[in-house]
């Protein structure tokens, strides 16, 4: 089994599965812009955006989803209906972190591009918001309420015209 | 883009998510979710508006009918559905352009100056292919070109017009084939041909709503005024006639337009108009008629129309509705007198919105709903206790006589509502005293209710709702 060998920002360094790590499509980048191969044993893979601990997280996920395949470029349909009820049990045993966290393993999919732990995540975070009101989202994710009187009431009047086809 | 998390813990807060991520985000949602984020917060209303089409490609909006700062115009271009006054139209005119195919609804506001080109109207409608509601208010629309008053190109999707201007500019619309159609000409008078010729062409239409006398220095010709319009291949289901007066409308004339529509008519609205419905006594699936401030002669029995709204009118007519079987009747009560209600025996849901109730009799009524009542005859309903299962009132006061009733012993009430009302707890200990299977007790609003004996049993904040009565 061929490993390679990820530095987090806090320089801790992670030896893991090459086929985990090119989960990623930031890493197989690097390593081909790096001029990795696989025979590079020593070589070590610098990941400044992400600490110890997220990588640490993201190689759990990424052992654990290492053989699905692929989402294809369709699955990215503007206009496909978007599901949030779909997460599977382990993923959604392995997202019970505080917001944080969930925020740290969004940010650090983003950056490392792996396509499936970032809708797995932004689905939580969807969840999370689905069915609330405003002052209940605010209260949620502590976000300070920063608009006038008169702004709230204009963007209510424009939205109130909203309606489904 | 780059976001550093170093090892130090760092309280991350949805907020740090940059835009994109937030975005990724929102696709997951549904319109009430948009809209309740977009009130969240500055930011995130910012990305919900700048992003519209991405988010809610299954969504169209209808605008404000009024922008004065060309900013707020950015955003207008994700919206499908237009309000548009007559300040904005050229602006609209090139927002169109990149958007003709996904407007849907449409309405054209031209209140007040400046006043507008027929052409501008006519290059708008044209380029709207898929068009379905078109609203347009052409009062101050000009002509400076006979051509601009030819009839546009038929849109085929077009079928709702709600129309208010001159028979002049109803021209343009003569090609169409509408299945509604509301129609408010201000000069009947001039064009009266236009309008019959166009709806003898018509044979979608469904529901017509025709307004005759708009503007009072104007003597309208009526559109019921002679046997032009001897034929019609439409069958209406809806119909409504305003303002029509007993000189602007002949009943021979009426009756024939409406015998058209015998078998298919459902929904009859009368609005400030004076005609004799001797002729719906036919009309089998006539169920529904509204009468508002108009006068209605009928000498025959109707056994067909089960429910009427009433307002400002005289009742007289409803005696022969032997059928009727739900009422409502708004700020008529000064007609109230003239109905005997015994001639009612279906009578089933009366709703009074009235001032004052005068003396009453309603033997046979299971839904009684009183709004709006300061006074009441002290007799008001003599045999109000006799079968009333539902009673609701609503911004009353002096009420004491009506709940009075609650002190019956035979009374068969099951549900209560007062709302907005005044009433003092001990007029209703008659409910516990005489045990009274009410399944469903509504208090909302009222005053002096505090100390209300069952009031201990209810954890409302601040009134009794759906208080569901146990036996004592």
């Amino acid at each position: 089994m061929q490993t390679i060998k990820l530095q987090s920002s806090d320089n801790e360094i992670f030896e893991c599965d090459l086929a985990v790590a090119k989960c990623s499509a930031t890493i197989r980048t690097m390593l081909e812009d790096l001029g990795i191969d696989e025979n590079s044993e020593d070589e070590v893979v610098p990941l400044p955006n992400v600490n110890s601990a997220i990588l640490r997280k993201v190689i759990q996920f990424c052992t654990y989803h290492k053989d699905d395949p692929v989402p294809s470029s369709t699955d990215d349909d503007e206009n496909k209906e978007k599901r949030t009820d779909d997460i599977t049990s382990w993923d959604a045993d392995f997202l019970k972190v505080d917001q944080g966290t969930l925020f740290e393993l969004i940010l650090a999919a983003n950056y490392l591009d792996i396509r499936s732990l970032l809708d797995v995540t932004c689905k939580t975070v969807a969840n999370m918001i689905k069915g609330k009101t405003p002052d209940e989202i605010r209260k949620t994710f502590n976000i300070k309420n920063d608009f006038t009187p008169a702004e709230e009431e204009q963007v209510r009047k424009e939205n109130t015209w909203c309606e489904e086809k | 883009m780059s976001h550093l998390l170093s090892a130090e813990k760092v309280n991350l807060n949805i907020n740090w998510l940059p835009e994109e991520i937030l975005l990724h985000i929102f696709k997951y949602f549904g319109l009430n979710d948009i809209y309740n984020i977009a009130l969240t917060s500055k930011r995130f209303s910012r990305i919900v508006d700048e992003n519209f089409n991405i988010l809610a490609p299954k969504m169209h909006r209808i605008s404000l009918n009024c922008w004065n700062e060309y900013s707020e115009w950015v955003g207008v271009r994700k919206y499908s559905n237009f309000i548009i006054d007559s300040t904005a139209i050229i602006r609209f005119k090139d927002i169109i352009s990149t958007r003709s195919d996904q407007i849907t609804k449409l309405s054209l506001h031209f209140h007040n100056d400046p006043f507008i080109e027929i052409e501008v109207v006519r290059e708008i409608l044209i380029g709207l292919k898929n068009l379905k509601e078109l609203r347009v208010n052409l009062i101050n629309v000009i002509a400076n070109n006979q051509n601009s008053l030819a009839s546009l190109p038929n849109l085929k999707n077009l079928e709702s017009l709600d129309f208010y201007g001159s028979s002049k500019f109803f021209n343009i619309f003569t090609n169409f084939q509408f299945k509604i159609l509301k129609l408010r000409l201000y000069d009947p008078k001039e064009n009266s041909e236009i309008f019959k010729n166009f709806l003898k062409k018509q044979k979608k239409l469904e529901d017509l709503k025709f307004y005759g006398y708009i503007l009072p220095s104007v003597t309208p010709r009526p559109l019921f005024d002679d046997t032009d319009l001897d034929k019609v291949n439409f069958r209406l289901k809806n119909f409504k006639i305003s303002r029509n007066p007993s000189f602007f409308i002949q009943t021979e004339s009426f009756n024939k337009f409406l015998s058209y529509h015998q078998e298919s008519l459902t929904y009859l609205s009368i609005s400030q108009s004076e005609v004799n419905l001797d002729i719906v006594k036919n009309f089998k699936n006539l169920k529904k008629l509204k009468i508002n401030r108009s006068y209605i002669m009928m000498d025959h029995v109707n056994s067909h129309v089960e429910n009427v709204i009433i307002k400002r009118s005289s009742n007289r007519f409803l005696r022969n509705l032997i059928n009727l079987k739900m009422l409502i009747t708004i700020e008529s009560a000064s007609y109230l007198n003239e109905l005997n209600f015994e001639d009612l025996k279906n009578l089933e849901s009366l709703d009074i919105y009235a001032s004052h109730i005068p003396r009453l009799v309603i033997p046979s009524v299971k839904n009684l709903k009183i709004s709006n009542a300061t006074s009441f005859d002290v007799d008001a309903f003599p045999l109000f206790q006799s079968n009333i299962q539902n009673l609701s009132l609503r911004n009353c006061v002096n009420i004491r006589s009506l709940l009075d009733y609650l002190n019956q012993p035979d009374t068969r009430l099951k549900s209560l509502k007062i709302e907005d009302s005044q009433i003092e707890s001990k007029y209703l200990s008659g409910i516990k005293r005489n045990r009274l299977k009410i399944e469903v007790l509504e208090i909302i609003r009222c005053q002096r209710i505090a100390d209300f004996p069952l009031w201990s049993y209810c954890v409302c904040e601040g009134y009794l709702n759906q208080f569901e009565m146990e036996p004592y």
